[in-house]
């Protein structure tokens, strides 16, 4: 049962993405020029855009026009196909690696030919007018209650429809996931709108790249309506949220709980041997 | 009928002198070691008092023992139930205190000191910290009553005594006590055995002693929360229990262990007996009223031809079950009756047996303030006893007077008896009478007194042959250890051999 809705809640993600991202893409007026390979602008969509744009100024990584006339060929597909060894030891990566606020470019796992493809396609747009944004509805049309849907997918509450996990699972945001906050083992994500952007946001939640997110949610995709509200709840998250407050509650609950602990301990070993000797000799000092 | 052989023990109280020499030569040959230095396989307590560990008597705190349920027997702390809950904790482990601290001097200071104004001193040492100490306990410490007001005013013995006799008990020239040396009792249905979680304890097929596997002891300790007299102890050193071992290996090669055999007053004896295993659950489970008969009915009669069959069918050679028949053991338990196991109400089948202590019913403080040794029949009679029966029986009746009243009156008359043949300053008329109301023979008599009072070494120490090789031959195949001299290795040391 649960197989079988997990495929289908699949199929309609594929069916979905494929009119939400697709669908413009082979809609719009034929420009002049060549075409591009739909799949290579899929791929692009999915792996690149929530970083890059081409021609629409830099995001979280560099405007990619006209690449190829600032770099090497060779240059551009290492760096799609290897960029943590390139970022590691190639002097032109490294700076920008610093200029971009030493956010690293994640590892894709792309072969040699889709790396080729995409530096293709990257040529190709800087010269020809080719959408290569995803399909995408501003955060600022959202409602309290998109806010509201997008914290109950955040802390879990409500169960996204891929059955992916929550995201508090590892992430934390200031003021949501009750006393104790979500997990650690990932990016405290409260001003993640302010860094990454409502359309990067879009793109690292639909199609995630991050090393261990990506695995994870490759078989759970998170819904476009979902991705939507998450969205809008961390948009509310970053405005709302104050500088990181001063977490002695959870100090002070740890230690009164420790108290309350060995109290149970005390009273469930209340009639425990205590020493059989000292109880039959007067108290030290009295007068026997 | 599973007849099996054990190796039986009794102590006549009466003989007892109290000197510590047992628990001596025990403490010298066996617990002379890191980590054994409080223990006192054998000790020797004075009663009334609370012994050693402090107070061991009392259930209610240390919960050794069986207790009877209705569908059987049940360990009072460390059960299959409340062990498991408690296996990381178990609330009622003695102390350390309990025991004492074991101590020795600082003598070498008696030789280093520097010069000065003051005569140096030898400071008591912790053997366990080796850091000074204050002296406030020890294995003995309540020793002749000593401290009495608040050690042996705490006998649990004295619960059902009451305050008329436990004054009297105390009264300064009134004050009565006796020795109550202690060891293992070997039981046949030992709660130590029941309750280790490793199965490091076990009762030897061949002669019931009790022995504890240094291998397997995983320290849970619940054999020393399950002794009920106290008798297994942790060591903190190497982290095993340990407990006596009835100096097998001496038994082994034909010699008293070590304490019967340095027994100054004799009082020590040891010989095999025949029981049938097959009644040990039901007689585990009688009323207390009469534990203590049908514990003694479990020891079979070694002249029984039925007996020797059914004893010979289980593999008991004939040397042992002839062994069994010269057993003085025998004799005092079940032919005579007059020893009796101490604490019988623990359930655990104790198989040391003690004679209990007729004490001199003579010399009490008269009206005047005199002592007063005259009594109209000599010796006086069981009714002027000083200790009162209440306590003996708690003690070794398990609550039943009746066993011990026997016990004391038979001994009584026999002392008549020897006293009228000796010295004819009783009458015989009056010495036969007395024996015959305690049920018992002039030739049954003179048995005793011999036993009692000679007691050559041969006959108090009836060591049957152990007869190692068949047991050994039932886990280890001997042709193995062929050509070998004698001293096989049985397990190779790490490091290699």
């Amino acid at each position: 049962m649960a197989n079988a809705s997990a495929w289908l809640s699949l199929a309609s993600t594929l069916v979905l993405s494929g009119t939400l991202i697709g669908a413009p893409i082979q809609e719009a007026p034929a420009p002049e020029g060549p075409q591009a390979d739909p799949a290579l602008v899929d791929l692009y969509v999915r792996k690149c855009a929530s970083c890059h744009t081409v021609g629409k100024g830099a995001r979280v990584g560099p405007d990619l026009k006209d690449v190829d006339q600032r770099r090497e060929r060779r240059w551009i597909v290492d760096l799609i196909r290897e960029p943590s060894k390139m970022l590691d030891r190639d002097p032109d990566a490294r700076k920008l690696l610093q200029e971009f606020n030493g956010v690293r470019m994640p590892d894709l796992g792309l072969t040699a030919e889709q790396a080729n493809g995409l530096a293709d396609l990257i040529v190709l747009a800087s010269r020809y007018p080719i959408d290569l944004s995803p399909a995408f509805v501003a955060v600022t049309e959202a409602t309290a209650e998109d806010v509201a849907r997008g914290r109950d997918l955040f802390t879990g509450r409500m169960r996204q429809k891929g059955g992916g996990p929550s995201c508090s699972a590892c992430h934390t945001v200031q003021n949501a996931g009750g006393f104790f906050g979500g997990g650690t083992l990932a990016k405290e994500l409260t001003h993640s709108f302010a860094v990454l952007g409502d359309e990067g946001l879009d793109a690292a939640l639909a199609n995630p790249s991050f090393p261990l997110m990506k695995d994870v949610f490759a078989d759970h995709p998170l819904e476009p309506d979902e991705v939507f509200a998450l969205r809008a709840f961390l948009n509310d998250a970053n405005r709302s949220a104050g500088t990181d407050p001063d977490r002695l509650d959870i100090l002070i609950v740890g230690l009164l709980g420790t108290v309350v602990v060995i109290l149970i301990l005390n009273a469930a070993w209340a009639r425990r041997l205590r020493g059989v000797r000292h109880a039959f000799l007067p108290k030290r000092g009295s007068q026997s | 009928m599973d007849v099996r052989a054990q190796v039986s023990m009794v102590f006549h109280l009466d003989k007892c002198i109290g000197c510590h020499t047992c628990s001596v030569a025990c403490k010298n040959v066996w617990t002379d070691r890191r980590g054994a230095e409080y223990m006192w396989w054998n000790n020797v307590e004075t009663k009334p008092g609370t012994g050693y560990p402090t107070g061991w008597e009392d259930q209610s705190k240390y919960k050794g023992g069986f207790e009877k349920k209705e569908d059987g027997l049940e360990l009072r702390a460390v059960g299959k139930v409340r062990g498991a809950l408690t296996v990381f904790h178990n609330p009622n482990f003695p102390v350390i205190d309990d025991y004492y601290e074991p101590f020795t001097f600082d003598y070498q200071n008696l030789f280093d000191a520097k010069e000065g104004a003051d005569q140096p001193i030898a400071r008591p040492v912790s053997m366990i910290t080796g850091k000074p100490m204050e002296i406030e306990s020890g294995p003995n410490w309540d020793d002749d009553l000593a401290g009495s007001k608040h050690y042996a005013a705490h006998d649990p013995n004295l619960a059902n005594v009451s305050a008329e006799e436990r004054e009297a008990l105390f009264d300064i020239e009134r004050l009565v006590f006796f020795y109550l040396p202690r060891i293992c009792n070997h039981c046949l249905n030992p709660s130590c055995v029941a309750a280790c979680p490793s199965g490091a304890l076990y009762k030897r097929g061949e002669d019931g002693i009790v022995l504890l596997n240094q291998e397997r002891c995983r320290a849970w300790r619940f054999c020393v929360t399950a002794c009920p007299y106290k008798k297994t102890y942790f060591n903190w050193s190497t982290g095993k229990s340990e407990k006596c071992i009835l100096c097998y290996p001496r038994l082994e090669s034909g010699q008293a262990p070590a304490c019967f055999h340095s027994c100054v007053g004799r009082i020590r004896y040891l010989g095999m007996v025949l029981y049938d295993a097959d009644r040990i659950e039901q007689v585990a489970q009688t009323e207390d009223h009469d534990l203590v008969d049908a514990q003694r009915s479990l020891i079979l009669d070694p002249n029984d031809p039925k007996v020797i069959a059914d004893a010979k069918r289980n593999g008991i050679s004939d040397d042992v079950i002839a062994s069994a028949q010269r057993s003085p053991v025998y004799r005092y338990v079940i032919e005579w009756g007059l020893a009796l196991p101490l604490h019988a109400e623990h359930r655990t089948l104790p198989m040391l047996f003690y004679v209990p202590p007729l004490l001199p019913v003579m010399a009490q403080k008269s009206e005047n303030g005199h002592y007063d040794t005259t009594h109209d029949d000599f010796l006086g009679s069981i009714d002027q006893y000083r200790l009162p029966l209440q306590y003996m029986a708690s003690m070794f009746g398990a609550g039943n007077e009746a066993p011990v009243r026997y016990a004391l009156r038979k001994q009584l008359a026999v002392r008549y008896y020897r006293r009228a043949v000796t010295t004819g300053d009783i009458p015989q008329e009056q010495a036969d009478r007395l024996l015959k109301e305690a049920g018992c023979t002039p030739e049954e008599a003179d048995r005793i007194y011999h036993l009692t009072a000679l007691a050559p070494f041969d006959d108090r120490f009836v060591i049957p042959p152990m007869h190692r090789e068949e047991a050994i031959e039932m886990l280890d195949e001997p042709l193995e250890a062929k050509g070998f001299a004698g001293m096989g290795i049985r397990k190779r040391p790490e490091r290699g051999a």
